[in-house]
């Protein structure tokens, strides 16, 4: 591990294609034609809520499970067909993942070096590298029953670094993580990608996956709902119940706030979605901006005294609802 | 980084040789509450046992009781605790969610496998080794034939490498079968112990105690041994492997393999030894083709590769050795047909053979029929994911009909059993109770053959769409071959 970019450029600049995935489980059907790409270098999010189809998809790539119907190729190698070439190049961190009894740290992160064929000399560097790169050294001699949450998730991340794997795939990371620990984690996620790693990272607290990711997949019923940037996402504008374009505005005002709340209620086009002890939360219909301004000029001449008035960006777990509202539409 | 690396400790315990899963299961198992009481224990055990014994000299009491306790004591560790610890090998992975990261290590499924069995026998090899100094003891004070002891412990360990190597085949296997299997085998051995115990006190000779295995035969029964632990360790490698590694060439190729070496044993060795490797043989022979008719089909170009690169030969073998079903009667027909080469080795110059010779072909042409009988019934629960159960319990049925038709049939009139004719497996059990009724084989002869004749016919239409499947597949290989040469 150098502290430049490390990715390898002979593989395909278009690393994993997943298309038509199915997956049926008796009569479950819990993966529905998904179909999507993920370029070299690469930070995706994976955003669903439980049961969506999100840890099939994922175990699926990583072929430890197989689909019914479609296909998965990852650097052009597919999953089913050559599991054991496609092995060399990723790297999985589940949801959950058991302890050895009587095995300490060290021990547990040396046999995996074992296992991914490193030899004495070089195994006990990659140990040692991986070890100070999740900060697992101050824990080599402690048995793996003994370890906490946080420190589990480590290990299981620095297991995961052994082969130095080009494509990681990382099964809700973040769960259970205090937020010391989530902070941590999150700068070994950008550590990774500054070093031309790709990540596939599934989560359903969204906020966090915003700030590591440069594309989202939203999967909901086993299908997959939306591919793109957060910040598309976040500029985008609600809706509202009958599936109306609105923003949303937060405008704070001197004295009490039901001046502006009468004022909101008297005026076509805006609604009040949360009043504050200062302020409020309106919803303007519409996105022109234009008359978004016109609005706050009129909000001025009828005397409300406002001393704030900031458009707001959408949260991610808007947009979330927001499009899982547009699907059952 | 490396800085920092050369100050952090490095731990030699094992070899770089060793088996990553060997090191992992030693270094677990070894510090196992399991593993250390088990061994406190026999040694404490050992301790009193040869003490008494030497007491007991002494005073010149009878010293056969406990000979009979210590085989007691070396058997249970060696026979049921130290394999039932394979019962957990792979299941306990399973749950705990540990084998997944392990499968996408470079360890193939049949090394993990492996791994858990050596890291299993080696440490009831301690306990042996840890036992030895006792015996020797016992040989000092005791006046026992040390060797017949030796031999005897000896063939304890050999017959706990195939226990454990079955325990791992079963820790694959549902957690119910695994526990009806346990409530049957543990008293089954509680009560042989127990029987062997009072024998061995009553002043009788035990099987443990003494050459009861004529040498001639060592490297027969040292080979079925063998043989076993590959078969069972084969079974659970297939059960945690992707699809894209033929298990069922590897499972498949081994039978055909044996069937050749009764063949060989038929003509040349004549009925004992044709005989003896068959007994041997048998379970497995018949596990490997019942598991061959009951496969889905994997229809990966990948695994047609390895055909497809040697031509038309290649090709063949595939039509026997590729995973489901329809290879599967391909395969036990040439099973068949080997064995009834061997067996007819056997009867070549036996009076038997001219005496009933309708019998004997009725009855390989029943067995056939017997065999691919319930894949028809198969085809109507296709949602079924369990085919093997499935292909037994239908198995079940026929014999249950036979059963039903023994109860009611007269010896001298068994005019019951005609009814069973449509029922291959049926008609084969009722040809055998009845083997000296030459007019009842003639007539399951008949009708079962047209029964028979009729169930290929509808096996053979879906055969034939699924070897013009695998014909594409191999063409498709053939291709993906040929483009990676010229590239």
């Amino acid at each position: 591990m150098t502290e430049t970019a490390t990715s390898n450029t002979t593989l395909p600049e278009k690393l994993v294609e997943v298309r038509d995935l199915n997956r049926v489980f008796d009569k479950v059907h819990a993966v529905q034609e998904v179909s999507f790409d993920i370029h070299r270098g690469q930070v995706v999010g994976f955003i669903g809520a439980n049961g969506a189809g999100k840890t099939t998809t994922m175990r699926i790539m990583a072929t430890l499970d197989e689909p019914t119907t479609g296909c998965v190729s990852i650097a052009g190698e597919d999953v089913m067909q050559h599991p054991e070439r496609v092995r060399r190049l990723i790297g999985w961190m589940p949801d959950s993942f058991g302890t050895y009894a009587n095995m300490t740290v060290f021990e547990y992160l040396d046999f995996f070096a074992r296992a991914y064929g490193f030899n004495k000399s070089v195994r006990h560097e990659r140990v040692h590298e991986v070890m100070e790169f999740a900060d697992l050294t101050p824990l080599a001699d402690r048995p793996m029953g003994k370890l906490s949450k946080g420190m589990g998730q480590r290990l299981c991340f620095g297991r995961m670094l052994i082969p130095d794997p080009e494509f990681m795939i990382l099964d809700e990371p973040a769960a259970g993580l205090d937020p010391k620990a989530r902070m941590e984690f999150k700068n070994l996620v950008r550590l990774l990608a500054q070093r031309g790693k790709t990540l596939f990272i599934s989560s359903h607290i969204l906020s966090e996956l915003g700030e590591m990711c440069d594309t989202l997949l939203f999967i909901d019923g086993g299908k997959i709902v939306y591919h793109g940037g957060a910040e598309a996402l976040t500029r985008g504008n609600s809706t509202n119940a009958s599936g109306q374009a609105h923003m949303v505005v937060s405008v704070g005002v001197t004295g009490l706030s039901d001046t502006l709340t009468q004022w909101a209620t008297m005026n076509p086009g805006w609604s009040v979605l949360e009043q504050k002890r200062d302020g409020a939360r309106l919803a303007f219909e519409g996105e022109d901006t234009t008359n978004l301004a016109a609005g706050l000029r009129k909000m001025i001449l009828d005397g409300v005294p406002v001393i704030e008035f900031r458009r707001e960006e959408r949260k991610l777990e808007d947009a979330f609802v927001d499009m899982l509202k547009k699907v059952s539409q | 980084m490396s800085a920092t690396a050369s100050a952090l400790p490095v731990k030699n315990d094992f070899a770089d040789w060793l088996s990553p899963i060997l090191v992992k299961e030693l270094r677990q198992g070894m510090q196992a509450r399991t593993f250390v009481s088990i061994f406190i224990v026999v040694q404490v055990v050992m301790i009193l046992l040869v003490g008494f014994h030497l007491l007991s000299l002494s005073t010149n009491a009878r010293t056969s009781g406990y000979d009979g306790f210590f085989w007691v004591f070396v058997g249970f560790p060696l026979l049921v605790l130290m394999p039932a610890r394979g019962l957990a090998a792979v299941s306990e992975e399973m749950r705990a969610n540990t084998l997944d990261l392990v499968r996408l290590t470079r360890l193939t499924a049949f090394r993990i496998i492996l791994g858990k069995w050596v890291a299993l026998v080696s440490q009831s090899g301690l306990l042996v080794a840890a036992i030895l100094p006792y015996a020797v003891l016992r040989y000092f004070f005791g006046r026992v034939d040390v060797i017949a002891e030796l031999e005897s412990l000896g063939w304890m360990l050999a017959a706990s490498f195939v226990i454990t190597a079955g325990a791992i085949a079963l820790s694959t296997a549902h957690l119910v079968l695994r526990i009806l299997l346990l409530l049957a085998v543990v008293p089954f051995f509680l009560y042989i112990s127990a029987a062997f115990a009072f024998s061995m006190a009553m002043g009788g000779r035990g099987i443990f105690s003494g050459s009861f295995i004529p040498v001639n035969y060592w490297w027969l029964i040292l080979t079925a041994m063998a043989v076993y632990v590959v078969m069972f360790l084969e079974y659970a490698a297939s059960k945690i492997a992707p699809q894209s590694e033929n298990h069922s060439a590897r499972k498949r190729s081994a039978v055909l393999l044996f069937s050749i070496i009764l063949v060989a044993a038929g003509w040349l060795g004549g009925a004992s030894w044709f005989g003896s490797i068959f007994a041997w043989m048998a379970p497995i022979i018949i596990w490997v083709v019942v598991e061959a008719l009951t496969e889905k089909p994997v229809l990966l170009p990948s695994l047609f590769k390895p055909f497809a690169r040697r031509g038309v030969i290649g090709r063949l073998a595939g039509r026997f050795l590729y995973p489901g079903w329809a290879t599967g009667i391909m395969f036990t027909a040439l099973v068949e047909g080997l064995l009834f080469l061997a067996v007819h080795g056997v009867l070549k110059f036996d009076p038997i053979l001219d005496a009933s010779r309708l019998a004997f072909y009725a009855v390989w042409v029943l067995i056939f029929s017997g065999l691919i009988a319930p894949l028809p019934i198969m085809f109507m629960f296709k949602r079924v994911e369990k085919r093997f159960w499935l292909y037994l319990l239908i198995q079940l049925i026929f014999v249950l009909l036979f059963a039903a038709a023994s109860t009611v049939a007269d010896r001298d009139s068994p005019s019951a059993f005609y009814w069973l004719a449509p029922f291959p497996t049926s008609a084969l059990l009722a040809v055998a109770s009845q083997n000296e009724n030459a007019g009842l084989a003639a007539f399951f002869l008949t009708i079962t053959s047209v029964v028979g004749g009729g169930l290929l016919l509808i096996l053979a239409f879906f055969m034939r769409r699924e070897f013009s499947v695998y014909s594409s597949l191999e063409t498709t290989a053939a291709d993906s071959i040929k483009k990676n040469s010229s590239d």
